[in-house]
């Protein structure tokens, strides 16, 4: 950019106030996004901006205003009831969280849509612009509503910065946060207000459908560069004024890209740029790593061979040993590339010929490694100081992909490593670690293809190695090869074919999802027809691979274990998704398409818990909410996804107040009648427990029995009544002893 | 409870005077399901009390009540001869592992910081005089190299111990522990039972929620048993009988022949949920 054009930014108000205000919202929504992201509420805020937009045309029905300040009120109360129904949908129910979100940000967004297209009906022309809140319109802020945003947001922040430590601790260990006397509650109610309030803040410029962005993207963007929370959210800060003024300029630039949409693009490339190339978290980070630690691996395994031949042949610095031979020991990988890193870091050189020797330095490192990998094995995980918490796997990982050539010495440098001090058998390299079989056989089995590629090595190297007639069929790694007899890995590794065909039958038992792909070819029926057969044929799949999808949603592992692939099926489900959001999209739109996928399900797991008849209800609930949805939107005469998803809301909300077991209501009740049983009960413990001794006089007042008890008054007296009424007990003179029952009572509860 | 004050005033036998921590007829339930029956702990100051008892007892739940982390449905607790709104500054808590989100944005050192927030009061952050101390605490776990690390890129015993130099921190009269031995490698263990031994020597009381049966002679001077009720409670020597094992753990178990209880998966977790449909053995 020249100064020319820096020049004319500054000198263009329009756009001088649009990138401020933009910015604010950005670094405000930044920073809020951070505790969002790290309380993993970062949905919330979607849910929340969503939620907004009911408010905004409530408002606006009842006083008839457009003032801003009247706008935000409105849809900060909706947002904020938003943000309540989702804690407490998750709290009172069993609808996981983001069902709920789901749930509530398609309801009150189809609620406001209903809303807006019954404004519009209206036949003054006042209500022009209420629909900017939709996708915002930054173009049309003025320095007043910068002003406004920049208060809000400010204000926002800065009580995030006041309170800053007992949010931190609050986002990290809650419990803690309470047992040091904190008003957790409190900070938490206080905290998803800031973020009400970020929220609210944007809405003008960037419109409730992408306000959400602002609060995840900023913030997952600066997770990715640091591992401290304050420099994370002056990261998110930065990155969300960046984007906002950047989508703010860059929209100016091209007459047509709507202010809103590139600010969140903006915070999407810096999101895309974070995730690759961050210094630690990283994409290629990763990739860098783990080619490293692979090339370490397979040059310490070609060293370690080396070493272990020298060491065979009892010479302090080894006469040459062929590239084939190494070539046989080793697991994978070019040898001879190994061996020419090695010379480059002088630990082996070449000796002509094809023949190398390790050197001394090469003696050195192989001895460094393997004690650090013996200390590493006695003194358990925490003296490995380069074991991160997260390693483990990636251990197992690496440990895995060497594992099918088993005995190789890529295995043995693999932890089992003491053993290689013991001398190997000259007969063949692959000998003398009889221990170390079993266990590496099992695991030889289910690793990737492990029985076959062992083979062809042991094909590839027996022809290098002519005396190893033993090692041969050992280094084979194939149960029974050698002694089959007594082979103590025969009957692990034996469990190999079966597994292998169990998977295949796993593979076969899946194929029939190919078809999956919406043919074009069919013969061009009615757009709702096709949309229909495809939702038919999605369940009809459904149906056909009920028992994989029922595995596969229950227990990922066990489908593992069985052979399904929990990826596959996965995947499966995810287009079987996709076709039903296809062939209805374009029908009733987006938020009616995540209304009617997470409504009935979620209100029919309120009815029942065996799957197929959750199925079957979801459907017939999706089904009446659709049709009474659309009939709804007839006769008010408006938006027909608004109104479908404002139905899904109130079938959602009858399941989940009076579903039999499950409802509030039951719940209520069943909980009222429990607390007096359970109180019934202590009554006739302590009463029991008090009753002979000398302290009756007081503990068996019944005008006292609430003292000892810690009840309400009301509530001592209520259960006294209760437990009269059953006969537990009787009143005498000015005491309460237990009768028969009550006795039978207190011992039944104390010897449940 | 036989000890009577005949004073008219609000139920008096119970003032915990004298005594670290002083239960009375705690009763814990979760929805429907009691989790702990009519509870009553006397717990002296300065010594080392284990909690055993078999899973789903509650034992992690008599904890969190004690510490006002979950609802009671009735009872009492003085600490020191105060409730515990008064009492919140000679209280700690180790918390099980598995409570937090490893992979937050924070340091070791950070996390231990933490311990000095109550002293600190509102606003205030935490300054010179307050990591030193968190850095002193981590020294004294054996974990100061590692004060600047990301708490995910610790081992699991490197996590106990960096949530015990919290506690430290705090240096409060009692400190409870929720399974500081899960999981943990020879070393944290040995450290952590060092520890135990130091705060003792300083007259702190410390109370334990234990899995493994052997060590709890070697580790303790007291033990409570506890499945739902308490069993038996009081020193090692007296209470820690196979007749009361036998009570706790539902005849099932000879005590010399077993190894430990059975724990769960490490990681797993005795919270409100599980603990619900916690098996209660007959």
């Amino acid at each position: 950019m020249s100064w020319d054009a820096v020049a004319a930014f500054w000198s263009d108000y329009t756009l001088r106030t649009v990138a401020a205000g933009a910015a604010v919202i950005g670094a405000t929504a930044g920073v809020l996004g951070v505790f969002a992201q790290l309380r993993r509420q970062s949905l919330l805020g979607d849910a929340v901006s969503h939620a907004a937009l009911p408010g905004i045309a409530l408002v606006f029905l009842l006083t008839g205003s457009k003032a801003p300040a009247a706008l935000v009120a409105g849809a900060a109360a909706t947002g904020w009831l938003g943000a309540l129904c989702v804690t407490g949908i998750v709290r009172s129910s069993r609808v996981p969280a983001d069902s709920a979100l789901g749930l509530v940000l398609s309801v009150f967004f189809g609620a406001g849509l209903m809303l807006l297209t019954w404004i519009q009906r209206r036949p003054d022309a006042s209500q022009a612009g209420l629909d900017r809140f939709l996708f915002g319109q930054a173009a049309t802020l003025l320095a007043a509503d910068v002003a406004t945003m920049a208060v809000l947001g400010g204000g926002a922040v800065l009580v995030l910065v006041l309170l800053w430590k007992e949010f931190k601790l609050l986002s990290f260990d809650p419990a803690y946060a309470a047992l040091l006397g904190l008003p957790v509650r409190r900070l938490d109610i206080l905290l998803t207000g800031l973020m009400v309030a970020a929220v609210v803040a944007g809405l003008q410029a960037v419109g409730v459908v992408l306000m959400s962005a602002m609060l995840v993207a900023p913030a997952a963007a600066a997770r990715q560069w640091t591992d401290r929370l304050a420099p994370m959210a002056a990261l998110a800060a930065v990155f969300g004024a960046a984007a906002g003024a950047g989508g703010a300029v860059a929209s100016s630039l091209s007459a047509r890209t709507p202010t809103g949409p590139a600010i969140v693009l903006a915070a999407t490339v810096l999101v895309l740029v974070s995730l690759v190339l961050a210094p630690r978290r990283g994409l290629l980070a990763g990739v860098w790593r783990r080619w490293r630690r692979r090339r370490d691996l397979r040059l310490h395994a070609v060293l370690l061979d080396l070493h272990a031949l020298a060491g065979q042949h009892g010479e302090p610095t080894a006469a040459p040993h062929a590239a084939a031979v190494l070539r046989a020991m080793a697991a994978g990988g070019s040898v001879r590339r190994s061996l020419r890193e090695l010379e480059g870091r002088g630990w082996a050189a070449a000796a002509g010929g094809d023949q190398w020797t390790i050197t001394a330095a090469g003696r050195a490192e192989a001895g460094r490694f393997l004690a650090a990998r013996s200390a590493a094995g006695s003194a358990g995980r925490t003296r490995r100081d380069d074991a991160p918490g997260r390693d483990p796997a990636h251990r197992r990982r690496d440990r895995r992909r060497l594992r099918p050539g088993g005995h190789v010495p890529g295995a043995a440098a693999h932890g089992h490593d003491e053993r290689r001090h013991q001398p190997l058998d000259p007969a063949g390299h692959r000998r003398g670690l009889p221990g170390g079989r079993g266990p590496r056989l099992a695991v030889a089995g289910p690793g990737r293809g492990g029985h076959r590629r062992a083979d062809r090595r042991a094909g590839r190297g027996a022809a290098p190695h002519p005396p190893g007639q033993g090692g041969r069929g050992h280094r084979a790694g194939l149960p029974g090869a050698v002694q089959p007899g007594r082979d103590p890995a025969g009957a692990t590794g034996g469990l190999g074919p079966p597994r292998h065909r169990r998977r295949a039958a796993g593979r076969a038992g899946l194929r029939p999802l190919r078809p999956l792909r919406p043919r074009r070819d069919r013969p061009g029926p009615a757009r709702a027809v096709a949309g229909g057969r495809r939702a038919a044929a999605g369940r009809r799949r459904a149906g056909l691979f009920f028992k994989e999808l029922k595995l596969a949603t229950f227990d990922a592992g066990l489908a593992a274990t069985l052979g399904f692939s929990p990826a596959l099926i996965h995947y499966g489900l995810m287009s079987l998704v996709s076709v039903t959001a296809v062939a209805s999209f374009d029908a009733v739109g987006l938020v009616l398409v995540v209304a009617l996928m997470v409504g009935p399900p979620a209100a029919a797991h309120l009815l029942t818990d065996r799957l197929p008849r959750l199925l079957g209800l979801a459907a017939l609930m999706g089904a009446a909410s659709a049709i009474g949805g659309y009939w709804l939107a007839r006769w008010l005469d408006v938006s027909i996804a608004g109104a479908m998803a404002a139905t899904v809301g109130a079938v959602f909300l009858a399941a989940l107040l009076l579903a039999p077991q499950r409802g509030l209501v039951a719940a209520a009740r069943r909980r009222a009648a429990q607390r007096l049983e359970f109180a019934l009960a202590m009554l006739a413990i302590h009463l029991s427990q008090h009753e002979c001794g000398p302290e009756a006089a007081d503990e068996c007042r019944p005008d006292r029995i609430h003292l000892h008890l810690h009840w309400e008054t009301g509530f001592a007296e209520r259960v006294l009544r209760a437990a009269e009424q059953r006969r537990l007990l009787r009143r005498e003179g000015g005491l309460v002893r237990l009768e028969e029952a009550g006795r039978a009572l207190a011992r039944g509860a104390l010897t449940r | 409870m036989t000890a009577h004050d005949p004073s008219p005033a609000p139920p008096a036998p119970h003032t915990g005077a004298g005594l670290a921590v002083a239960v009375h007829d705690l009763t814990v339930a979760y929805r429907d399901k009691p989790v702990l029956w009519d509870v009553d702990l006397e717990v002296p100051p300065g010594l080392l009390l284990a909690v055993v008892g078999p899973n789903g007892a509650g034992k992690s739940t008599l904890l969190k009540a004690i510490l006002g982390l979950v609802p009671t449905a009735a009872g009492q607790v003085l600490i020191h001869g105060e409730p515990l709104a008064r009492a919140r500054d000679r209280v700690g808590y180790v918390p099980q592992r598995g409570s937090v989100d490893w992979d937050f944005p924070t340091s070791a050192l950070d996390v231990v910081t933490m311990g000095t927030y109550r002293r600190l009061g509102w606003v205030r952050r935490p300054g010179r005089r307050e990591r030193e101390a968190a850095l002193s605490a981590l020294e004294r776990v054996g974990m100061a190299a590692f004060a600047d690390r990301q708490i995910s890129q610790l081992s699991g015993g490197q996590q106990q111990r960096v949530f015990l130099a919290r506690a430290l921190v705090q240096d409060t009269d009692v400190t409870f522990m929720d399974e500081p031995f899960q999981g943990v490698d020879a070393l944290t263990e040995r450290a952590i039972v060092e520890l135990l031994k130091d705060l003792r020597a300083r007259g702190r009381t410390v109370v334990v929620v234990h899995h493994d049966l052997q060590t709890v002679p070697d580790y303790f001077d007291w033990v409570t048993l506890l499945n739902v009720r308490r069993i038996a409670s009081g020193p090692v020597a007296e209470v820690f009988t196979e007749e009361n094992l036998r009570l706790t753990y539902g005849g099932r178990v000879g005590f010399l022949e077993r190894k430990a209880d059975p724990t769960p998966a490490p990681g797993g977790r005795d919270d409100p949920t599980t603990s619900h449909f916690g098996r209660i053995r007959p």
